[in-house]
Order: structure tokens, then C-alpha cells, then sequence
């Protein structure tokens, strides 16, 4: 430091002797160091002070400077010359010296002056979107690809500048410049180890390390979509290989689908605990973006940490943690009245390590959105007018308003001698949605609803080091209360006209509600030991037990048949391997699926006669059980060619265990088949990555091959048998094993980036799905007619393209205006069998091609943000499914305000 | 209260419908329409022939997709060169017009009735087509709508005026209060009169008081002859337009009813002319199996195509369908279809009987033994196989002739 300050003070000198009309003796006065302090003191008195100091007198134009003007002098053996061009900031252009006086020739207006330089860290990198900015002022800007910035136009004076880069430390530093001066500064800045925790691995880079883990998954970072209004639902439907088909609007009922494989065949975790146990009121399409860190979707192979029955694939979100104090609160209000509030708040008590985090989330929408008439796909809105039915174009839904809320608190200890992490939660949920369709457009409902609410405590336990050096622990213990009922409480049927059709005065109102209420309880461990630098070993257990009720609310009487008990223990243990200096990465499991069931069915019935002649029944009971094993198997691995490129394979063996129903039956018109075997398959998948860094740029290619063969899919077969309750002759609905799917597919996803300016995206997915199912129920001779044939009513061909555009500092200091753009595809398939039926009798659910656009302004570094958005832009007839249309235009305004 | 029930003149389906006029039609190209099931999801099929006894059909590029407009053979009419379905509130009837099903909807009076039992209880008067149907709702009475086809309006509509139960609940063994539900279990339309049988029904309490009793039409009202019963368990029109009465040339009414002892047998009874309940001394069982009926077809001079779930195997899914050829008067089987070689039909046929000059054809789902159409020449008690249609569809349960 003292060499470079010597350096920097010769060159001063060497320059000072340059200047032209100055003897080396008036230099000589000039460079003389001079200590001084003085604050707070006018301009007058502080020349008359410096001249004290150093033997000297001044004179200078008075009208050029405001003499009263306060001002500090601090200065310890400075060269008076500098002394100088700092207090008259810039301005002195010319010196004369005249024995002891010091003439002194103003410029009556400055020269702007340049500062200019390079952002790198600590490393050397350069770092491109660095934020430059001069505090105080309307100055600053972005670093270039190069890390390089220039700040022109820079008034003379004194000034802090400041720079600012996501990962990294803060650095500020005091400048002046003189009048058309020109300043080089570099900065090297410190990388932010707390901020990288929870910024950068838990988004970047963990995002990226899971990218390049064998596994076939997408890892989404959803922070960039937390100043949106959208929900999980709406995030993962953008990723390649996901779709999720909704009913309708705000909270409507959906299935998710990955690579083909839909509904049951695809589990869902929360921080890697399932959630079975949180229940119907928790749920995907209520559960705000904002409060997410990372989604993680699991295509096929599915890791044996997260421990699951899961056939197709699983998602498990990260949600938003932060090791600081807290609060990111938010607030959306669009179209068709819709309200979506979120709110994530922490304090921490460092010293003690303790810290209280509190999360929730409330959903308001009358989804009231304008129905369409399209008689081109079969869809008519039609209203009962004079015993016809009339179809009408633009009326809106009436009954269907949603209503969900989640509140969650957590207590955590950490870094505790004893543990890492101890947490207890509780959290509690409910909803509230009106039904207003069945299954299509055509059955109009007009006091048909779903309420319940969840309540789920929770515990969770982790450390490292855990008794001997390398072992490390994490436990997870929950329980749920999930109370739910649909209810109908119309008495008479409506049209989409909001009115009854034809009422009949002696029908008399009922109202009908069945309720159903699930206890369960969860337990979940997670052991980890570190074999070798290279390797490890991960065991993972988890066990649910759950409880499920069924009754008939305003009619006890009604039988809704026995209690469900079902027990499900999933235990995998794994090899971790990262070999070769990680350049080959191995993940080796094997999973034991088991199942408990237990039910009370009615194996006797006896009829008594009574003095009439007439018969009633006793049912009697017995509790039937059954175990049953599994095991399964799979392996993900992944190659670096190079460091930026690398190839991965996984391929699993797995299950998807029955349920108490599908082995016992409901007691009432659902036979149970004991003789069932849990769906299965085979699941493969081939995939490479490229992930290219230079300066700013950055390029991300992702391609993927997808194969699935699914065995022993379970249907319904309706069978006419003897009913012992009423002693008669019911049509039954029995599962059976039947179904064989085949999927093979293609994804693909190109994403680039340049900087915080741009970043733009564009994938697709295709996929063959057909019916390997070669035989029909009980037929050995005749191929079933639908072999091979593709399976209908799935989307095959579906894309997304997005576009951002954002620059810093538009809006004013410390802000940001941010433009994206949004595109959905989706090819149209047909309804039915394609090769079977006529072209022209087919029903089909048309190309949908959506466009959404948003512009979000943050401020003081995204410490408020608004954001506009609207959804279907063009206003496109939208389905996801056969009839069921959903909304049209809509137009959000989100503002979010984050404190750390 | 002797019952004013006539027996001649009972309009029965187009199964067993008569040309009477002496002088030849001119040669008409005949079309059938079947009924195709394939897939799972399942997904359905108009296939239409112009013979039932010989070649090939199949859905693959050929026939209509009715998946999403009819999805239910059991729910389905046909008359005149119209389909006719029901679905909540939708009356459609439907033509077909070159490859596709073109249909027109009217607004029907459904409210809250029974689950699955579309066109359970109907008849025709002429081109009016009379349905009743029973409430889900407690102890309400059972509604009725006359639809004029041609017109395609609801002519009347209201509620079956018969009296409700007592109390709106019955107190079972186990003390639970169960809701009493007023059930309709058959209507026969002769003579301007409907012969109507209904129950008082609670779940899991079985044979609660069945009743019967004469409404006058179109009125519906002036309930008259109302008998208690334990016949509660009648099966008229179960499955679409195969009527399951009967009326010899004496005016006795014949139905099929369950033996509620528990072994769950179904026999036919009479209702003698001038009565409203079964005689006792007319018992007639047509398998000593416990039968369930499904697909039926009088022909004539009171014979009957028969068809019946056989149970004799405990298995359920085992069970077949099997057809006898019955005189019902005479209470005895006349052929056993399955022994001249019928396969067993291991479907679930809705209304797969037809009668053609003498002749009954049946579609027949055999598994392995292929899905024809069988002929049954009646009077020569020959069975001949006829049209193959594809052995890879899951069901083709419904036929009849178009034109």
C-alpha cells in the first residue's frame, strides 16, 4: 500500500512539474504538505486557517464562490495544491505565486469530469451487472460484459461511490473530481458468503448443481417470478416436460402431468415432506410464486432422499428461507376481482439462535370471467329459454368464487450444540370454492361448493456430525387434520343465465354434503454418511399412516361405508459417488415400498322378517388387512465432457402403491379387488446439458429422450353383482389391473442471458404415449382394437418461449424496470381414439397459443415493486380440457414491498 | 278395487313391431346401426350395416364418435329415424346426417332425479314419449315429463300423484334414522291407463312396502286399485326400449320380479287381468340359476327372447348373459339358445336384440369366441353366425335397425 501511495504521489509531482507557468520554487510551495484539521467552518475562514499552516496568502474572485459556505478541512500532510482543488472543488484554473501569495484564477463554470474503471472479484472475474452509482446522486449504472463502467457527466466535487453485485460484499469508496477531471478506479470485490448461502446456491447454483446431477430434472428458479401474481401451478407449467390442464380459474381443479405420466403418478413435496399431509386446502394452484425459492421436478427417476411412491415423477418446492431478519409482504388485485396476498416474515436472534419465521398466503377470486360460445369445438353456453335451450355468447361464471388462506409459523433453533436446525411449525389452512361446472360446460351448478381446512404441526431435526465425524441427520415428524366436504344445497338445476331451470313447487329443498375427514401422521428420516471424499451413503425412511372418514354431514343415516387405514413406509438406501474429480457422478438406490392396509368390510349379512313380511338387515363386519412389499430400483449418473458440457442417464424400476379403496373397496358401490398389484414401470431417461459462461453472456442448452413403460395401470370395470346390504343386483365399479402405457418423448430448452439486461428462453416437449395394452379384459384371442394406437386426450406437442428485457437505474436511483413477454403452445389432440371413428365426427381440443406480458418497476434495490401483468393477451378461447374453458383477458397489479 | 287394466293393445318397442298391412312394402335398403365400445378411456361408436348376416365392421376410420353427446347404451331410444338420449336437463333427440350425429336439445324437467336411470320408466303414445322418473330427494313423489318428439316440446310435466310414505323416515334395526325414498319399480301403459308400481324404499332396509295402483293418462292423477305388495322389485323397461312385460291374448300382465328371500332368483309373475297384485299360483323361473334379466325381445304368439346375467358361478366375473327362447303363458322354456351354440355373452349388453321376419339377431360379445351378430331362426330353431364385428372392442351392446 505504501509503494502504490508513493508511486501515485510521484506522479502527482511529475505532473505538477509539467504544468506550464509554475518555477519549481512556486511548486515547491505548492506541493508543501500541509496537516489541518478543521469541520464546520466557513470558506473564508478555512483559506485563512490554511494559509496560517502554510505561510501563505490567498487571493481568488469572491463572486465565484460562496465564502460562507461550510466546509471540512482533514487533511494530514496533503499537498497543499490538492487541498486547494478540493475546497474550490474542481474550479481553479490557474495558480500564480507571488512570493508568499497565492493568486488564485477561477473558472466561472465546470467542466464535467469521467470516472471510469473495472467491477471484478476477488478472483479476477470480471463482473458484468454490477451496479456503479454515485450515493446521493442520480448517477450510476451497470457494468458492461467486461465488468468495465464509465460515469460521464460527473459534476466536480466529492463523492461516495458505491458498488453493488448480487453474491458480493458492498464496497464504497470517497472520489473527487476536479473540473473536467478524469478518474480510473477499479474495484475487487469480496464475495458474500452469507448472501451466496442464500442467494446463489440456494438459487444459481443449487439450481445448477441439481441441473447437473444424473437426474432427469428441472430445477426452476422462482424468485424471478415473485414481483408476478402467479401461483406454482402457473411456474411449472412453463417447464419442459410439465403440463398441467386446469378447470377454470383461481383454484379450480387440474391434473399435473410429466412427460405423460398425470394425477396419481406424480407426488409432491414441500421442503422433501410429502404433501399428503397438508391436505385438500394446500394446494399447487393456491400457493403463491413469491413465497418460493426453487422448484425441483423430478422426471421419472425420482431420488430415493425423497423417498416416494412416485410413478411418473415428483416436485418438490424450496421455499424462501433467508438467515437474516425478514419481511417480503405482497399484494395482487385483477381481473374478475381477484385478491392474492403473501407474506414470509423472519426475525433472528443471532446470538441466542433463535429465529420465528411466519408464512401465509390468502386467495380472493369470484372468477367471474365471461364464458364463450364456440360452437366449433362443441362448446355451447346455453340457457333454458321457453322449454329450448338457446345458446349465448359472453355470459359470465356466477357461481364460482374462491377463497383460500395459509398461515404457518416455525421456531427454529440453530447452530446449537445438540443440532444444527431444531424446528417446530404449525400451520393452518383452509379453503372455500364453488363448483360452478361438472364435468363439462353443460352441467351448470348453482349451489354445489368445497370447503375444508388442514391443520398440520410439524417437527424437524438436522445436524451434522451427528455422533462420529461424517454422518449427518435429518428428521421430520408431522401430523394432519383434514376436514372436507362438498355440499350442494341447490334445490333446483340452473342454466348460464344464474337462474333455475323449470322448477317444480313440490320438489321440496335438500341439501346434500358428504364429509370426509383425514388424520395422518408422518415420520421421515434422512441419514447421510460420508464413506470417502467420494462417496456416500443416504438412507431414507419414510412412514404415513393415515386415517380416512367418510360420512354424509346432514344425513348421519346415510352409510358412506367403513374407515380407510392405510400405512405406507418407503425406505431407499443410496450411493453417492462423485469420481474422477466429479467429472463422473453416480447415484446408485434401491427402495423397499411397503403397504398397509386395514379396513372393516361386511363379510355376512342376515335378514330378519319381521310381522309384516317384511326384511331388514345386520350387517356384519370384519376387519380385513393386508401387507404387501416391493422393491424397486434405479440409478442416475452423470458425465462431464467438458466442464460447461455433460451427459446424464437415470433409470428406475418403480411403484405406486394402492390404496385402501382399491384393495377393500368404499363398503358401498366401489368393490375392492384384493387381488390387485401396484401399478408400475419402467422409467428411463437420456439427457445432456451445455452451460456457457463468457463475461455476460450466458447460454444454457438442455436436451432430453424419455422413455416409459407403464404396467399394470388400474381402471374401473363396471360388473353387475349381488348386493348383500340391500340383497340386490348393483352395477359395482371394480378396479383391475389392465392398463399398459408406453411414452416415449423429446424435450428440449434453450435458454440465454446477457447480463441482468436480457435474458430469453424457448422450449418444447413431445411425446408419443400409446396403449400397450394388448388385449381386452378377459380376451386372449382378439387385440384390443386401441393397440398401439396414441393415447387421447393428452396434449403431445406443447412449447413455451419468454423474452425479458431489464436495465437498473431507469426509474431513478437504485431501481428497476423489468419487460417480459410470455408465450404458451399447445398443438391440438384429439378427444378420442384418433385412428377410430370418423374425421369428421371427432371431437378435438383446439392449438391454444397464449400470450402474457408483465412490466415490473423495483425500487431501492427491489425493496418495493410494482408490477402490471395480463394473462392471454390475445384473448384466446382457452381449454385445457374438453369443455371447460377458461378464463380470457385479465390484467393484474402486484405491489411488493421486501425488507432485509 | 278391481283395476280397469285392459290387456290388449300394450305398445310394446320397435323389437316386436308388426307391419298388419297385407300389401308389400316396396323393397326398402335396410340399415342397422351397433353400438361400438373401445379404449380405455372408453369411447364410443355409431357403426352402421346394411346386413346383419354377413362381412366385417369396425370403428377403426369408420363410424361416428358419439363420446361426449351419448355415452350410456343403456339411455338411448331409437324411433322413427331419431335417436333419443337424456342427460340432466337435456332432452336431445339426434339423426344422423352423413358421418356425423347431429343433434337438437330441449329443456326437460329432471330435477333431482335418481342417478342412472335415464328412460328407466317410459312408453310411447304415438309420437309422444311419456317418462317417469324418481327423486332422489326424501319421500318425494316421482315426476313425470310427455314429450312431444316430433315437436320437440314437453307437452306436460309434473308430479306422479301417489301418495308419500307416511313418515319421511324409517328407524333401522341399529337405530338409525334412514330417509324413506319413493321409488318407481314399473309402468305399463294399456288402454289409456298406466299400470304403475312403486315402493317405499329406505337404504339397507329391504323390502319396505311396495305398493301398485292404476293412473289415469295424460292426467296422472286418480290413483285407483292401490294394492300393497311385496312385488317391489318389477322390471318393466330397465334397459332402454326392451320391454320386459308382457300381455297374453287374455289380458294378463306378466313381469319379472326378484324372489327377495335373499338367494336373489328372478321369475316371472302374472297379474291376472283385473288385478294389482301377482298370483300366487304363476311362478316362473327360467334357470334354476339365480338370473338377473338384461337384453329382452317378445316375438310373438307370447314368446320371448330372453336374456339373463347367469350366476351360477360365484365369481362374478364369470357371470355370463345367456338367451333363452321362453313361452311366457306357458311358463316354460322353449330353446336354450346357448346349447345350439350361442356363445356365452361375456359383455353387457343394453339392447341387443332385434327381431327381423322371424328371425332374432343378437349381438353377442363371446371374448374369445369373436363378437358376431347371431341369427336365430325361430321357426326352425337355427342359429347361424352373421356379421363379425371387430374382436378387439371392448363392447357392442346396443342394436337396431335404422331403416
Amino acid at each position: 500500500m505504501k509503494f502504490r501511495l508513493r508511486i501515485t504521489y510521484t506522479v502527482v509531482l511529475f505532473t505538477l512539474a509539467l504544468r506550464p507557468g509554475l518555477l519549481p520554487a512556486q511548486q515547491e510551495k505548492l506541493e508543501k504538505p500541509v496537516t489541518i484539521r478543521m469541520k464546520g467552518v466557513s470558506m473564508s475562514d478555512a483559506l485563512l486557517a490554511l494559509g496560517d499552516r502554510a505561510g501563505l496568502t490567498f487571493s481568488y474572485s469572491t463572486h465565484l464562490i460562496d465564502k460562507k459556505k461550510l466546509v471540512d478541512l482533514v487533511y494530514a500532510q496533503e499537498p497543499l495544491r490538492r487541498i486547494l482543488d478540493e475546497l474550490f472543488e474542481g474550479k481553479i484554473s490557474g495558480i500564480r505565486v507571488q512570493g508568499n501569495h497565492v493568486s488564485i484564477r477561477l473558472r466561472e463554470t465546470s467542466l464535467p469530469g469521467r470516472i471510469s474503471g473495472q467491477v471484478r472479484a476477488a478472483s479476477g472475474e470480471a463482473l458484468p451487472g454490477a451496479s456503479v452509482v454515485l450515493k446521493g446522486t442520480s448517477i450510476g449504472m451497470q457494468t458492461d460484459a467486461t465488468g468495465g463502467y464509465a460515469l460521464r457527466a460527473v459534476p466536480p466535487g466529492k463523492y461516495t461511490i458505491e458498488i453493488r453485485s448480487i453474491g458480493y460484499l458492498p464496497q464504497t469508496r470517497s472520489v473527487s473530481i476536479g473540473d473536467g477531471g478524469q478518474l480510473a478506479l477499479s474495484f475487487s470485490l469480496e464475495e458474500d458468503k452469507r448472501q451466496l448461502n442464500e442467494v446463489v446456491v440456494e438459487g444459481r447454483t443449487a439450481a445448477r448443481e441439481i441441473r447437473e446431477s444424473g437426474f432427469s430434472v428441472t430445477a426452476i428458479d422462482a424468485k424471478k417470478y415473485a414481483n408476478t401474481s402467479l401461483d406454482v401451478n402457473q411456474v411449472l407449467n412453463r417447464s419442459t416436460g410439465v403440463r398441467i390442464r386446469e378447470s377454470g380459474g383461481l383454484g379450480s381443479d387440474f391434473t399435473f402431468a410429466i412427460n405423460g405420466l398425470s394425477g396419481r403418478y406424480v407426488r409432491f413435496f414441500i421442503d422433501g415432506v410429502p404433501m399428503e399431509n397438508l391436505g385438500q386446502a394446500f394446494n399447487l394452484n393456491n400457493f403463491p410464486a413469491s413465497l418460493v425459492e426453487r422448484i425441483e421436478v423430478y422426471k421419472g427417476v425420482v431420488p430415493g432422499t425423497l423417498g416416494s411412491d412416485a410413478l411418473g415423477g415428483a416436485v418438490n418446492i424450496v421455499t424462501n428461507k433467508s438467515i437474516r431478519h425478514f419481511l417480503d409482504v405482497s399484494h395482487s388485485y385483477g381481473s374478475f376481482n381477484t385478491h392474492r396476498s403473501a407474506l414470509t416474515a423472519q426475525y433472528k436472534d443471532a446470538r441466542r439462535g433463535l429465529s420465528i419465521l411466519a408464512k401465509g398466503f390468502y386467495n380472493y377470486s369470484d372468477n367471474n370471467y365471461r364464458m364463450r360460445n364456440d360452437p366449433e369445438h362443441n362448446v355451447l353456453i346455453e340457457v333454458a329459454e321457453e322449454g329450448k335451450w338457446v345458446a349465448k355468447d359472453g355470459l359470465r361464471r356466477f357461481y364460482d368464487r374462491y377463497q383460500s388462506g395459509m398461515g404457518q409459523a416455525e421456531v427454529n433453533l440453530t447452530d446449537k450444540k445438540w443440532a444444527d436446525k431444531f424446528s417446530a411449525g404449525f400451520s393452518y389452512a383452509q379453503y372455500n370454492k364453488q363448483l360452478q361446472t361438472g364435468a363439462s360446460v353443460n352441467v351448470v351448478n348453482g349451489g354445489r361448493y368445497a370447503t375444508g381446512y388442514t391443520l398440520s404441526p410439524s417437527l424437524s431435526y438436522a445436524k451434522t456430525g451427528f455422533l462420529v465425524k461424517g454422518l449427518s441427520v435429518t428428521l421430520n415428524a408431522g401430523a394432519g387434520y383434514d376436514r372436507y366436504s362438498v355440499r350442494d344445497t341447490a334445490s333446483y338445476p340452473y342454466d348460464w343465465s344464474g337462474g333455475f331451470i323449470r322448477p317444480l313447487p313440490p320438489h321440496r329443498e335438500k341439501a346434500t354434503g358428504y364429509l370426509y375427514t383425514n388424520r395422518s401422521l408422518l415420520a421421515r428420516a434422512n441419514v447421510d454418511y460420508s464413506l470417502h471424499r467420494q462417496h456416500s451413503v443416504t438412507a431414507t425412511y419414510n412412514a404415513n399412516i393415515m386415517t380416512r372418514h367418510s360420512e354424509n354431514e346432514l344425513d348421519p343415516a346415510y352409510e358412506m361405508g367403513p374407515d380407510n387405514h392405510l400405512q405406507k413406509h418407503i425406505a431407499a438406501l443410496s450411493l453417492n459417488s462423485a469420481l474422477l474429480e466429479d467429472r463422473l457422478s453416480n447415484n446408485l438406490f434401491a427402495k423397499y415400498y411397503g403397504l398397509y392396509a386395514s379396513k372393516n368390510i361386511i363379510v355376512e349379512t342376515e335378514y330378519i322378517k319381521d310381522d309384516e313380511g317384511h326384511y331388514t338387515t345386520i350387517n356384519h363386519f370384519d376387519q380385513k388387512r393386508s401387507y404387501s412389499g416391493f422393491f424397486g430400483y434405479g440409478m442416475a449418473s452423470r458425465s462431464k465432457i467438458t466442464s460447461a458440457w455433460g451427459i446424464k442417464t437415470s433409470v428406475e424400476k418403480t411403484y405406486r402403491l394402492l390404496d385402501g379403496n382399491e384393495l377393500f373397496g368404499d363398503g358401498l358401490f366401489y368393490l375392492g379387488n384384493p387381488d390387485l398389484r401396484p401399478e408400475s414401470s419402467y422409467n428411463f431417461n437420456l439427457g445432456s446439458y451445455y452451460d456457457y459462461r463468457k463475461d455476460a453472456h450466458g447460454l444454457n442448452v438442455e436436451v432430453g429422450a424419455f422413455y416409459r413403460d407403464a404396467r399394470d395401470f388400474i381402471f374401473n370395470r363396471m360388473i353387475r353383482g349381488l348386493n348383500p346390504q340391500i340383497n340386490e343386483f348393483t352395477d359395482y365399479t371394480q378396479p383391475y389391473n389392465a392398463g399398459k402405457v408406453q411414452i416415449k418423448g423429446l424435450e428440449a430448452e434453450v435458454k440465454y442471458r446477457y447480463g441482468k439486461l436480457l435474458n430469453a428462453g424457448v422450449n418444447f416437449s413431445v411425446q408419443h404415449a400409446i396403449d400397450n395394452r394388448r388385449y381386452n379384459d378377459g380376451v386372449t384371442r382378439y387385440e384390443n382394437i386401441t393397440y398401439k394406437n396414441k393415447i387421447p386426450n393428452q396434449p403431445w406437442l406443447f412449447g413455451n418461449a419468454d423474452l425479458g428485457i431489464g436495465r437498473d437505474g431507469i426509474l431513478g436511483r437504485e431501481s428497476r424496470l423489468q419487460l417480459d413477454w410470455y408465450t404458451q403452445y399447445v398443438h391440438w389432440f384429439y378427444l378420442t381414439w384418433e385412428a377410430l371413428g370418423s374425421r369428421e365426427s371427432k371431437n378435438t381440443i383446439p392449438t391454444q397459443l397464449i400470450h402474457n406480458a408483465s412490466v415490473t418497476t423495483s425500487w431501492l434495490n427491489g425493496k418495493y415493486n410494482l408490477s402490471l401483468e395480463s394473462r392471454n393477451l390475445n384473448n384466446e378461447i382457452a381449454y385445457d380440457n374438453f369443455r371447460l374453458q377458461k378464463a380470457g383477458r385479465s390484467f393484474h397489479v402486484k405491489l411488493r414491498c421486501v425488507i432485509r | 278395487m278391481a283395476v280397469g287394466i285392459l290387456l290388449l293393445a300394450v305398445f310394446f318397442s320397435a323389437c316386436d313391431k308388426k307391419n298388419p298391412d297385407p300389401t308389400p312394402d316396396p323393397p326398402v335398403e335396410k340399415q342397422f346401426m351397433i353400438w361400438a365400445s373401445a379404449g380405455i378411456p372408453q369411447t364410443h361408436y355409431f357403426l352402421t350395416t346394411k346386413s346383419l348376416t354377413e362381412g366385417k365392421i369396425s370403428p377403426v376410420g369408420n363410424g361416428i364418435d358419439i363420446t361426449s353427446q351419448i355415452e350410456n347404451p343403456m339411455s338411448l331410444l331409437y324411433k322413427d329415424g331419431y335417436f333419443y338420449s337424456i342427460s340432466d336437463n337435456k332432452f336431445t333427440r339426434a339423426s344422423i346426417s352423413g358421418n356425423k350425429l347431429v343433434a337438437e336439445n330441449m329443456v326437460i324437467n329432471r330435477n333431482k332425479v335418481m342417478a342412472g336411470r335415464n328412460f328407466a320408466y317410459h312408453f310411447w303414445d304415438g309420437d309422444k314419449l311419456v317418462i317417469l322418473e324418481s327423486s332422489n330427494l326424501t319421500n318425494t313423489k316421482p315426476i313425470y315429463n310427455i314429450v312431444d318428439t316430433k315437436q320437440l316440446k314437453t307437452i306436460a310435466t309434473g308430479v306422479l300423484d301417489i301418495p308419500i310414505y307416511q313418515t319421511d323416515k324409517i328407524t333401522a334395526p341399529d337405530g338409525k334414522e334412514v330417509p324413506v325414498m319413493v321409488d318407481l319399480t314399473g309402468a305399463v301403459f294399456r288402454e289409456g291407463k298406466i299400470f304403475l308400481m312403486w315402493r317405499y324404499y329406505a337404504e339397507g332396509i329391504p323390502g319396505v312396502r311396495a305398493r301398485s295402483g292404476v293412473l289415469d293418462y295424460p292426467a296422472m292423477n286418480n290413483l285407483t286399485g292401490t294394492a300393497a305388495s311385496e312385488v317391489y322389485d318389477l322390471f318393466t323397461n330397465i334397459n332402454g326400449d326392451n320391454v320386459l312385460t308382457h300381455t297374453d291374448n287374455e289380458g294378463n300382465l306378466y313381469l319379472v320380479r326378484k324372489n327377495s328371500s335373499g338367494d336373489g332368483r328372478y321369475f316371472y309373475v302374472r297379474i291376472n287381468k283385473g288385478q294389482t297384485v301377482p298370483d300366487p299360483s304363476y311362478n316362473f323361473y327360467i334357470d334354476e340359476s339365480s338370473v338377473m334379466p338384461t337384453s329382452y325381445c317378445s316375438v310373438s304368439d307370447n314368446r320371448q327372447i330372453a336374456g339373463f346375467y347367469n350366476t351360477k358361478d360365484p365369481n362374478w366375473r364369470n357371470w355370463t348373459i345367456d338367451y333363452k327362447l321362453v313361452d311366457i303363458k306357458a311358463g316354460k322354456v322353449i330353446a336354450d339358445l346357448n346349447a345350439l351354440g350361442l356363445p356365452h355373452d361375456v359383455g353387457r349388453p343394453a339392447q341387443a336384440v332385434i327381431v327381423e321376419d322371424g328371425k332374432a339377431y343378437m349381438a353377442v360379445n363371446g371374448g374369445d369366441l369373436g363378437k358376431f351378430i347371431w341369427e336365430y331362426d325361430l321357426s326352425a330353431n337355427k342359429l347361424t353366425r352373421g356379421l363379425e364385428a371387430d374382436g378387439g372392442l371392448d363392447a357392442f351392446p346396443f342394436l337396431t335397425r335404422l331403416k
